[in-house]
């Protein structure tokens, strides 16, 4: 009768497959590279105005911290293309006076982007970031900073001239 | 005669002051941060920052929003918003602090002056009184705020948890970038 050596029985077999999966996926999670721009579901679909208006009339943290690094989508005209970086690209996005909103992009999608213009409706998907003024940062202004990230260029409508 | 003389250097000089007394600022700042552990390196960026900085009496603030830093893996970038950083709560790192050696900065003139900051950092709902040397670089258009220091996780109650540690380390290196131009 043949002897059956310890690594040819079945359930060290099994068990090696288990430790190999079990060892890829975790070199999978551990490699997978960020997101470098939102996916999924919104947590909030927003109406940017009325969005902006909540803010303006709740200048608590209560009010920013509802949105605090969550995914927002709504839709915005441009208002400011400044030139992109060597690791984003930053479109300010119109807003009343005290109101600042940045939508920031990966470097990766320059060229995506590289026709917007300003008076450009873009549908957006991002992880949010707000900062209420701060009496003790009077040198940095006294507007909301709205400041968006991971941005996921949605759709795009160019303005008409 | 000689009263009024001296009154009158003193409001030319007070409105001479005024008109070179300039804020500088920008909401695109860079500031990134290295940290090395025994089992390697990882780094983010952050192009969102908000800075300031008065020539007239040297002071100096940034808003720093944390969940704006972008990680090059995704694991270490849900690990440093959520666990780490927990940006939900403390959305923003902020500085606010002062030209240690303000009058050796000469705002009018192109140059790199190298100079020391001093203030309060705060960061993870910790603040903490920091010095960090850093450089005044002065051109036509504005000035470029660069610095490189070093901190401790652990100064600002961030817990890295121990079978963490041989790839997290609790030193971080900080370098700031930041490009200002006067305020209108």
């Amino acid at each position: 009768m043949t002897q059956v050596k310890f690594y040819q029985k079945p359930y060290f077999l099994l068990a090696l497959l288990l430790v190999l999966t079990a060892v890829g996926i975790g070199a999978y999670l551990y490699m997978k590279p960020a997101e470098v721009k939102t996916t999924g579901k919104a947590d909030f679909e927003l109406n940017y105005a009325n969005w902006l208006s909540e803010l303006n009339q709740n200048q608590g943290d209560t009010a920013a911290n509802r949105y605090q690094t969550k995914k927002v989508e709504f839709t915005a005209a441009v208002a400011q293309v400044p030139a992109a970086s060597d690791t984003a690209q930053i479109f300010v996005l119109s807003s009343p006076e005290n109101v600042l909103v940045q939508a920031a992009f990966d470097a990766s999608l320059k060229e995506e982007l590289a026709g917007v213009v300003a008076g450009d409706s873009l549908h957006l998907l991002c992880s949010c970031g707000i900062t209420m003024p701060d009496p003790e940062f009077d040198l940095l202004g006294s507007e909301i900073a709205i400041q968006l990230t991971r941005c996921n260029p949605l759709n795009w409508k160019k303005t008409e001239n | 005669m000689m009263k009024t003389d001296i009154s009158f250097l003193g409001s030319l000089l007070a409105v001479a002051s005024s008109l070179t007394a300039q804020v500088y600022q920008t909401k695109t700042g860079n500031i990134s941060f290295v940290n090395t552990a025994a089992t390697g390196s990882f780094d983010a960026q952050n192009n969102q920052v908000i800075a300031a900085l008065s020539t007239e009496n040297g002071t100096v603030q940034f808003r720093v929003p944390v969940n704006s830093f972008q990680f090059k893996k995704e694991l270490m970038q849900q690990h440093f918003q959520e666990n780490y950083m927990e940006s939900a709560t403390f959305p923003n790192a902020s500085f606010s602090g002062k030209l240690v050696n303000a009058s050796g900065v000469n705002f009018q003139t192109p140059g790199t002056y190298n100079v020391k900051v001093k203030g309060d950092m705060t960061m993870h709902g910790v603040t903490k009184v920091i010095e960090v040397p850093g450089q005044i670089v002065v051109s036509a258009t504005g000035v470029t705020l660069k610095a490189n220091f070093d901190i401790l996780c652990s100064d600002y109650s961030i817990n890295i948890p121990r079978n963490n540690a041989s790839a997290v380390s609790d030193k971080v290196a900080i370098s700031v970038n930041c490009a200002l131009t006067p305020r209108a």
